[in-house]
């Protein structure tokens, strides 16, 4: 109960909350970013795909994405082992895709 | 204030409370799958998120109405995870160097104080806005129209920064790149170029204001490359080195990234991979009905102010044509004030319906140069330079 009236507190105080998490001292500009909470559907493979995937970014870039075929799931997760170098081995990069294709594939939607 | 519009607006507002709800726990995250939240960044308004690491922040359909897009508004699109979310100016440089005579580094001050002042007006565009429209759908940031903006940019020209380094004979591009940083060193940094003769252009500056204010850290403080006319992309925010080279850039985000089909309409048939790519580079022409909206319920008897906005890459835009029967008449709409060949500029169209019923609205934009828009998606694999003319179902009645 009581995180539930702080949250009502923070919303409706959120410009507010905005504003400090910017701040100019002398030459100096800084801001702070919010910490945004993504999860995943649920699925085989889910906490691997969390785990791997959110190494280099978060993850509403699954969970924004249109239903893919697991064909197109497996070319982006090709993808971001070859071109970028994401460190998953082989074996964990089939468990991804198949948890991709089946959680945010063509048909899961 | 026009009612079907308020109506969207706290639609949005609605959305935003969900979105706080859910983020205590009241509604299952699930609930937002394929839904866009609602959310506030600092130093910007209630956005719509995309991604949040790096931010990919879309500007909320009612600042469509405004002639200028307020900083808050614009919109945030960030490639690597490594953003800067604090700089010094006391320490930062523009560093200037590569085929040139000498080394520079200016400080703001001198940026700001040793060059003229130039400020504009320009449309700021993703080169993917609109990509969630295209069929069959592609991947990447699923913008809808909101990865746009219209902002008055104050700089430094930046031939003139580029002539104090004096750059050498043979120098063909100039290379970009700004604070932002990969989160493995597997992953190319965003480094981009412009040829040689696009980066003398006498209206590419280095800015340090918008709308006469610094940039949001997320737009890239403390100074921007702006190429006006062109898709942003290239304006790499948070700017910190600028390099001449002899011969061209072969980074990942030139040579990999951000590339069209090599054929006249920059398309391919849908679902088909080009033969040859080519650097997305100037944009097409556009033009949005920001009212009605699609779906809207207009009371018959009263007259319709079908309202937009058109905008070209860099040629103004010359005429926008208006039709309320999907396409077979067109009527001439009245153009708003023009802030230049670089900025959008405001259409509006009176419509009296003669009868009640479904009607559909398109709106067509021509600029100087006879550049216009299609009726069917120039579709390619990035989604990139989505402009296909908009139809907007309406009921009245």
């Amino acid at each position: 109960m009581i995180i539930r009236i702080i949250c009502l507190l923070l919303m409706l105080s959120g410009s507010a909350l905005a504003d400090q998490a910017a701040s100019s001292s002398g030459m100096v500009h800084a801001i702070r970013l919010p910490e945004v909470k993504i999860d995943l559907k649920s699925g085989p493979g889910k906490e691997k795909a969390a785990a791997y995937c959110a190494i280099c970014h978060s993850l509403d870039y699954i969970t924004t994405q249109p239903g893919f075929a697991k064909e197109t799931w497996g070319e982006i997760v090709a993808k971001m082992v070859k071109v970028f170098g994401a460190p998953i081995p082989q074996a964990v990069t089939q468990e991804i895709t198949a948890y991709l294709s089946a959680a945010y594939g063509k048909n899961s939607q | 204030m026009d009612k079907k519009f308020v109506d969207r607006r706290d639609f949005l507002k609605a959305a935003g409370t969900f979105t706080a709800l859910a983020a205590c726990g009241g509604i299952p995250w699930e609930s937002f799958a394929g839904e866009r939240r609602m959310i506030r960044y600092p130093e910007k308004t209630d956005m719509l998120l995309l991604t949040s690491r790096p931010p990919q922040l879309e500007m909320p359909p009612r600042f469509f109405k405004e002639l200028i897009t307020p900083n808050d508004a614009v919109f945030v699109r960030w490639h690597l995870s490594n953003i800067p979310t604090e700089v010094d100016l006391s320490r930062w440089r523009l560093k200037v160097g590569g085929n040139t005579e000498r080394k520079i580094e200016l400080t703001m001050d001198q940026l700001q104080k040793e060059f003229e002042r130039v400020s504009y007006t320009a449309v700021i565009q993703c080169s993917g806005n609109g990509r969630s429209f295209f069929e069959p759908r592609v991947a990447g940031g699923q913008w809808e129209n909101g990865s746009l903006g219209n902002v008055t940019w104050t700089g430094a020209r930046l031939n003139e920064i580029l002539a104090r380094a004096g750059f050498k004979a043979g120098s063909v591009e100039v290379g970009f790149n700004g604070l932002d940083g990969p989160p493995l060193p597997t992953v190319p940094d965003f480094v981009k170029s412009l040829p040689l003769d696009t980066a003398l252009d006498e209206d590419v500056i280095v800015a340090y204001a918008m709308n006469g204010k610094p940039l949001t850290m997320l737009n890239g403080f403390p100074a921007r490359l702006v190429v006006p006319g062109w898709f942003a992309t290239y304006w790499v925010k948070s700017l910190s080195d600028i390099t001449i080279l002899d011969k061209s850039f072969e980074g990942f985000w030139m040579k990999t990234a951000y590339r069209i089909p090599d054929t006249s309409c920059a398309c391919v048939p849908p679902g088909t991979k080009p033969k040859k790519t080519v650097p997305v580079t100037r944009m097409n022409t556009r033009s949005l009905v920001v009212e009605p909206f699609s779906g809207a319920k207009l009371p018959f008897g009263s007259e319709v102010e079908i309202f937009g906005i058109a905008f070209s890459g860099g040629y103004g835009i010359r005429e926008v044509t208006v039709s309320i029967d999907d396409g077979q008449n067109w009527c001439r709409a009245t153009l708003g004030r023009d802030l230049g060949k670089y900025s959008w500029i405001q259409w509006k169209y009176g419509w009296q319906p003669a009868n009640p019923g479904k009607y559909t609205i398109m709106a067509r934009a021509v600029d100087s140069i006879g550049g216009s828009q299609p009726f069917e998606q120039l579709w390619n694999p990035a989604g990139y330079m989505w402009n296909k003319v908009e139809t907007i179902d309406v009921t009245v009645g």
